[in-house]
């Protein structure tokens, strides 16, 4: 019901803003789309759920085809009210980090143009880090199957209640953009058999592109501030009732506030049949003990004809600070429960792929697509209980059929 | 000998019309209100991907496409097939930023849009551009 609220005030709001401002507003124009994927997968690794992020409760298992990780729908209202004016309210429905498929806002916002290379958005918003991550749920615009895991499957709070403006300029024989936005995120985590709404975060993020005839480049840093992240303070009362000096440290050290941080480089290359994309990522966390990484994707694609093979390969590697400690033998679970906080989102994980597009008719693509993937730990991949999966080795084979409407 | 060198020459003229009709024409055309003359190629193609959203004098743009000449025109412009163009413009579209041009059944009917709209810009074959529009960019096919 809010999220109907929220959708109708902003469509009320364009109009009447829209109007004071003395704009035409007796002839809008509405149009309803859409996209969807029906996606299979299928693995022959004992005990392991594939999952494409970090958000959905569920996934690919073992010996099964499966159509959980991949498969959505999509639905998108537009009304335009003047060359200046226009409101966006999109509805998608995948597997969420409950189990369930209950449809969520993922768009719903008011556009204004006020000049030429000015765009400011207001509303529910996308955070903007990875080439075309604000649109990766669309399968059909992607080449793959689905977004690199590695890079998009750790990005959960890509959505915002706020404001982004974007600037644009001729630069050169491309389009130079800047983009600012912020607000109050969006989006949550399915993690060690739990699902995680953060309470109270805010975004703040910037990017910077420039795009050519053949060639984007681009640059972009996001920043999520959490407050109220009481995840740990179980471990945090028992590590202050032990009467050493390292554990009163470690305890000291457990914030209810934490940043997750990403930066990111890309370009893209597109000149006639060839496709190229390199992604490489920088990621911080935070919260105790502290984690940092990077990620990296790479994919090349030929277009023949109707028909687009491509290869990838993408990486990631995600790792706490340390903060070791040692505790008497006779508070064993407590050291055990420490150690699994301190590693609880250690990331080694890497896939290869390999696939094709075949494009057999207007606004359906149908893909096959092969993946392997080796990981030594991974959020990603969860056993049967939830946990994150362990020295995991597995080839996943899909065949997804992509649409718009 | 003469009769040798009519003959090259008539030879020579249907090979030329033929290579220039196989070749063909589009031209990019406004209307003649908008306060354009011309556009270069990166102009044009930032219009027609969506990345600019007013017409290089300020008046807002109203992007149409010619549905037989899609492909060609975009084969043309930036060397990419129609389902490229198609997953690009799904991309934007889907992620808020902006929607694809209007798609025109025939070149009659953008013509006329054209001609009626001062913001309008769309593409026709050379050959059909009459007084009621102006070409501003043309590209062979």
């Amino acid at each position: 019901m809010k999220r109907f609220l929220l959708a109708t005030g902003l469509l009320g709001l364009a109009v009447s803003t829209a109007v004071a401002a003395g704009e035409p507003v007796d002839a809008p124009t509405w149009r309803i789309g859409g996209y969807g994927t029906l996606g299979a997968g299928y693995h022959r690794s004992d005990g392991v759920t594939y999952r494409r992020d970090l958000e959905q409760a569920g996934g690919i298992e073992s010996r099964k085809i499966g159509f959980r990780a991949d498969t959505r729908l999509g639905v998108q209202l537009v009304g335009t009210f003047s060359p200046r004016w226009s409101a966006t309210v999109q509805g998608l429905s995948r597997l969420n980090n409950e189990g369930s498929w209950e449809p969520s806002l993922a768009w719903g916002f008011v556009r204004y143009s006020p000049r030429e290379g000015m765009d400011i958005r207001v509303g529910r918003l996308g955070v903007d880090i990875y080439p075309d991550g604000d649109s990766r749920h669309v399968g059909y615009a992607n080449t793959g199957a689905r977004s690199p895991v590695e890079l998009f499957g750790m990005v959960t709070q890509d959505r915002f209640d706020g404001i982004d403006v974007a600037l644009h300029q001729p630069m050169g024989d491309g389009l130079a953009s800047f983009k600012l936005y912020g607000g109050r995120s969006r989006g949550d985590f399915f993690l060690y058999n739990q699902s995680i709404t953060p309470a109270d975060s805010q975004t703040v993020g910037a990017t910077l592109e420039w795009a050519g005839e053949a060639l984007t480049l681009r640059a972009a840093w996001v920043d999520i501030y959490g407050k109220g992240d009481y995840s740990l303070q179980t471990v945090q009362r028992a590590l202050l009732s032990v009467p050493l000096p390292e554990a009163q440290l470690r305890a000291s050290q457990i914030k209810t506030a934490h940043h997750l941080t990403f930066a990111a480089i890309s370009a893209q290359y597109e000149n006639g049949p060839f496709s190229l994309q390199t992604i490489f990522g920088w990621e911080r966390f935070s919260q105790f003990p502290s984690y940092e990484g990077w990620g990296a994707n790479v994919v090349a694609a030929y277009r023949m004809g109707a028909w687009k093979p491509y290869v990838s390969y993408g990486r990631v590697s995600f790792d706490s600070g340390g903060r070791s400690l040692t505790l008497p033998g006779s508070l064993a679970a407590l050291q055990s429960a420490y150690q699994t906080v301190v590693d609880r989102l250690n990331m080694h994980q890497r896939s290869v792929g390999i696939g094709v597009r075949y494009d057999f008719a207007p606004d359906y693509a149908l893909k096959l697509q092969a993946d392997h993937v080796k990981a030594s730990d991974s959020a990603l991949l969860i056993d049967a209980t939830g946990m994150p999966a362990r020295d995991v080795s597995l080839t996943l084979y899909s065949v997804v059929l992509d649409f718009v409407f | 000998m003469l009769v040798f060198n009519r003959y090259a020459l008539a030879f020579w003229l249907a090979l030329s019309c033929a290579c220039a009709w196989a070749a063909g024409g589009l031209a990019v055309i406004v209307n003649p209100g908008s306060g354009v003359d011309s556009l270069s190629r990166e102009e044009v193609s930032h219009l027609f991907l969506g990345r600019v959203k007013f017409l290089p004098s300020g008046v807002a743009a109203v992007v149409i496409d010619t549905g037989p000449m899609r492909e060609s025109f975009y084969r043309a412009l930036v060397d990419r097939g129609i389902a490229e163009i198609n997953a690009y413009w799904a991309r934007l579209r889907f992620s808020g930023r902006t929607t694809p041009p209007q798609v025109m059944e025939n070149a009659a009917q953008v013509i006329d849009r054209v001609a009626r709209e001062r913001g309008a810009i769309g593409y026709v074959d050379s050959a059909l551009v009459d007084r009621r529009v102006k070409a501003v960019f043309e590209l062979e096919y």
